[in-house]
């Protein structure tokens, strides 16, 4: 070999500085088999639609804007979503080697469905609560492989009540090694109301926006998952104080969901600009699409159908004008609407929302809404589905999809006078509930 | 350097790359640096010049010099990694070399370099551009960075996270801040960095999400760099969302993509550097110690405790033990490479006889300590015994009744017990107890090595 003198001296000195180092294996970490991140994969597509979905129209939460939706891009989400479905996975099967003793049938097996249900008393892509161990609530957060000096919490699962946690763990996440561990954790009386971040200085830069985040330093959090095992089998649940809750515990049943509609939304969908062929603001901004104008056709062999154009669920509406012909509705010359898709995972409804005006009362002009749920190409409605509709004080129409028909539709049709509004809500049935701002009619 | 054929390390020396140094390259250099000699960076490029100079004749003897350089440089980076860790994770230097010493020291011709299966040293000659770094930087890098090295140190519990992971980790508002506060970042080169990141999360994340979905990523667990075609896409997006940019080539997108995870690495290394909890591997932490009483209070207070409470407690940490045991034996039987004979065998061996985890890993045949670590948890069982314990003790002690209404008065409670448990009380045994025990050496002496002694005692008996 060469003289090795003035090679030596370079990769000493070169080693010294280079950021590419090893690190070990926590002893404690838990392995992630491919089935489990394959799964979380899948589960975090279906939890950017819902999130997507809840903020377009819920209204208890209106600092949620169509402009957030923009801001915060569905691939940053899904990522962010991912991770933490990793986290919960890995948490949930580090509890269970680890502590059989504790009560854990809330959480395991961790299937869809209960991460989703979970998951929904918090949208966001940052944490998961409240996770249910024995009389304990947890919230997970998830830490990826840049660690870093701080931590972004939603407020929301520190201040609301049914997103609020006993315990805040973190959960480091090995993406590529397949490992998760539980990194720390604090408990809800010492977070001590951090506040909030200050909003940095460009909007674009930043996702969401920061008045909703919490910063935690990161030695806040106790590094000892032992002492939480502690907790979890030896502290009564009275010993952490949390925030009263409002509404009842997470498993909120539909009505009780529309009982918390206390006040007339600010923002309202004005079917009436549809009528003259314009979509309104809200509507453009929460995605709706303007139907073409349908022409119902009451004579002859095609009764009931649309005369006009070749919109792709006429059928449906077909369907449905005919039954409505049928039980003697009176038609209108013609019929304006607007319609929008619901996705969730892999499968997708169509919502239109029909209207017209009857003038047969000079003094007391009213109007009609028709909302009718089809099912998109090739397929049907999943069983479960209810749709409901309201005014600002009842129920008026409530009708569901039942398990054995092959049901490519549901309907429901109200009226009222032009300056009453009704109100749509949605549920899936799957724990997933989509409740829309306010129809109005207001020429 | 090279590996012969049954694997050991030689150092050969090439003669006319020798002869090369010697007569062209010393004498030049020496005229043109300074007194103290030429630098090393001057050196590799000076050679490295002649390699690229077409008509050159001392083009192959160049070649081999670097050649020779690299693989001295590959092994530097090895031993580096098995000084660090190769004792406790059990690997020595000949298992790390064969992923990358893999130069058969044949004569090549810098013309003849694209061959199909080239080696390691040939790739980075490849693919070095003096501009971008110093070749030993180089070869630092692609060593470190080599996917077979890797996987085989990941299963001795080593793992390098790779510069996509970081990336794919790190959300916008992060490498805003992370750039602007810690590297101290101009606005615009923040704002360039945030848009490159952008395009790459949305290609790369998407692309590893729909193959991890679909459970095609079994065999190679890590992020692999970003495919031309990924790079091409990203390069659209950032065109498409940027009026400045330029359209950056493949290349150049890579590049400054590597910059931008060394700069979070970088970073990274900062944020772990106080918070990682460390724990030597054979004592696992006392609460006690932690307390920092001394040893008189923690004799006089222990003995106190223990004789107001002595049978009830004994009853319960035998009843304790025995449950831990029960539940991780059954986890050991339902993991694929769970070994439940041998972590009890592993645990006899430490607590009954006194046997250091190297020993231990002997005896079982494991090749590093690191596994028995693994193995054992102990830190954990001491954890779970004492939890259990607590909980069995029950309301027959007021001062230790679960369920607690005041969580540090938990803690103390914990850590009482944890005195309770490490420290000598051999006072209070009774001779009898003392006696039955077997096991010859007893340097831990302790009242949960003690009681564990004897339910393993029991439990091999049954057996």
């Amino acid at each position: 070999m060469i003289s090795s003198t003035p090679f030596s001296d370079s990769f000493d000195a070169f080693d010294a500085d280079d950021p590419l180092t090893w690190d070990t294996l926590p002893i404690d970490s838990v392995e992630l088999s491919a089935d489990q991140i394959a799964a979380a994969a899948r589960l975090a597509e279906a939890i950017a639609t819902d999130i997507a979905t809840d903020r377009e129209s819920s209204q208890t939460r209106a600092d949620w804007s169509a402009v957030d939706v923009a801001a915060d891009p569905e691939a940053d989400r899904q990522w962010r979503a991912y991770l933490l479905a990793l986290a919960t996975t890995g948490f949930v099967s580090w509890l269970g080697d680890r502590a059989p003793d504790l009560d854990t049938s809330e959480i395991q097996p961790l299937t869809l469905e209960r991460l989703r249900h979970c998951w929904r008393s918090s949208p966001h892509a940052d944490a998961v609560a409240p996770l249910q161990v024995g009389e304990f609530r947890v919230c997970v957060l998830a830490m990826g492989s840049l660690t870093d000096r701080v931590v972004s919490v939603p407020t929301a699962v520190f201040d609301e009540a049914e997103a609020t946690a006993h315990f805040y763990v973190l959960v480091e996440v090995l993406e590529e090694q397949h490992q998760a561990r539980v990194y720390g954790y604090f408990r809800h009386d010492q977070y001590n109301g951090r506040q909030p971040q200050a909003p940095t200085d460009s909007p674009a830069a930043a996702p969401i926006q920061n008045k909703d985040f919490y910063t935690v330093p990161l030695n806040h959090f106790m590094p000892e998952a032992n002492n939480l095992l502690l907790d979890f089998r030896a502290l009564d649940a009275d010993a952490i104080p949390l925030p009263k809750s409002q509404a009842p515990s997470a498993q909120a049943s539909l009505d009780s969901l529309l009982n918390q509609l206390q006040s007339v939304a600010e923002r309202s969908l004005n079917a009436a600009a549809w009528v003259h062929d314009q979509l309104d603001e809200v509507a453009a901004d929460l995605s709706w699409s303007l139907m073409p104008e349908l022409v119902p056709v009451t004579t002859g062999l095609r009764s009931g159908a649309i005369a006009n154009g070749d919109f792709v669920t006429e059928d449906a509406i077909v369907d449905v004008f005919q039954d409505l012909q049928a039980a003697g509705v009176d038609m209108p010359m013609s019929v304006r609407g607007a319609y929008r898709d619901l996705h969730w995972g892999q499968a997708a409804v169509r919502l239109h929302a029909l209207v017209w005006e009857s003038l047969d009362s000079d003094l007391d002009p009213e109007w009609t809404l028709l909302v009718v749920v089809s099912a998109l190409l090739n397929h049907t409605l999943p069983a479960g589905l209810t749709l409901v509709v309201r005014d600002d004080q009842d129920i008026l129409a409530q009708r569901g999809v039942l398990g054995d028909d092959d049901d490519r539709s549901l309907y429901a049709q109200v009226m009222g006078s032009q300056d009453e509004m009704f109100w749509v809500t949605i549920d899936f049935g799957n724990g997933a509930i989509a409740t829309l701002p306010p129809f109005a009619f207001q020429p | 350097m090279r590996l012969t054929a049954s694997g050991q390390l030689r150092v050969d020396e090439w003669p006319e790359a020798k002869t090369f140094v010697r007569h062209r390259i010393h004498p030049t250099l020496t005229k043109l640096s300074a007194s103290d000699g030429p630098s090393d960076g001057a050196i590799q490029q000076h050679i490295w010049s002649i390699v690229q100079t077409p008509d050159d004749g001392d083009r192959t003897p160049a070649l081999s010099s670097l050649r020779c350089f690299i693989s001295y440089g590959i092994v530097q980076v090895c031993r580096q990694l098995v000084a660090q860790f190769g004792a406790e994770h059990g690997f020595s230097l000949s298992d790390l070399l064969p992923y990358v010493l893999d130069d058969d020291g044949s004569a090549h011709h810098p013309d003849e370099l694209d061959v199909p299966y080239p080696t390691l040293a040939i790739q980075i000659l490849q693919s070095f551009d003096p501009r971008r770094a110093s070749l030993s930087t180089w070869v630092s890098r692609r060593v470190k960075r080599h996917p077979d090295l890797n996987r085989f140190l990941l299963q001795q519990g080593v793992y390098l996270v790779s510069d996509w992971a970081i990336l794919n980790d790190t959300r916008p508002n992060q490498l805003k801040r992370i750039l602007t506060e810690f590297h101290a970042r101009s606005e615009a080169e923040v704002k360039h960095a945030m848009q490159l990141l952008q395009s790459y999360h949305q290609i790369y994340r998407r692309d590893r999400l729909q193959q991890v979905a679909t459970a095609e990523i079994s065999r190679g667990r890590a992020c692999m760099p970003p495919t031309v075609d990924q790079l091409q896409r990203m390069s659209e997006v950032l065109t498409a969302t940027t009026a400045l940019f330029s359209s950056l080539n493949p290349e150049q997108m890579l590049h400054d993509l590597r910059e931008l995870a060394t700069l979070l690495r970088q970073y990274r290394i900062y944020a772990r550097g106080g918070n990682l909890p460390t724990e030597s591997l054979d004592q696992p932490a006392s609460a006690a110690v932690a307390m920092g009483r001394s040893d008189a209070d923690m004799a006089a207070d222990d003995e106190d405790f223990l004789s107001q409470f002595r049978q009830q407690f004994v009853d319960s940490l035998d009843k304790a033990i025995a449950q831990v045991l029960d539940d991780r034996l059954n986890l050991l039987r339902h993991r694929k490479k769970g070994d439940p004979e041998g972590f009890l065998k592993a645990l006899h061996l430490f607590h009954c006889e006194g046997m250091a985890m190297a020993d231990i890993a002997a005896v079982l045949n494991l090749n590093a300590q690191y596994q028995v670590t693994r193995l054992l948890k102990l830190k954990d069982f001491r954890a779970d015994v004492r939890q259990r314990l607590l909980v069995h003790l029950g309301d027959r002690l007021r001062t230790l009744a679960a369920p607690f209404t005041d969580p540090e008065q938990l803690r103390r409670a914990d850590a009482k017990i944890d005195a309770a448990l490490s420290d000598r009380i051999d006072a209070l045994m009774s001779t009898a107890e003392v006696e039955t025990n077997t096991a010859r050496n007893r340097p831990l002496t302790n009242l949960l090595a003690q009681r564990l002694c004897r339910h393993l005692q029991t439990r091999s008996g049954e057996s």
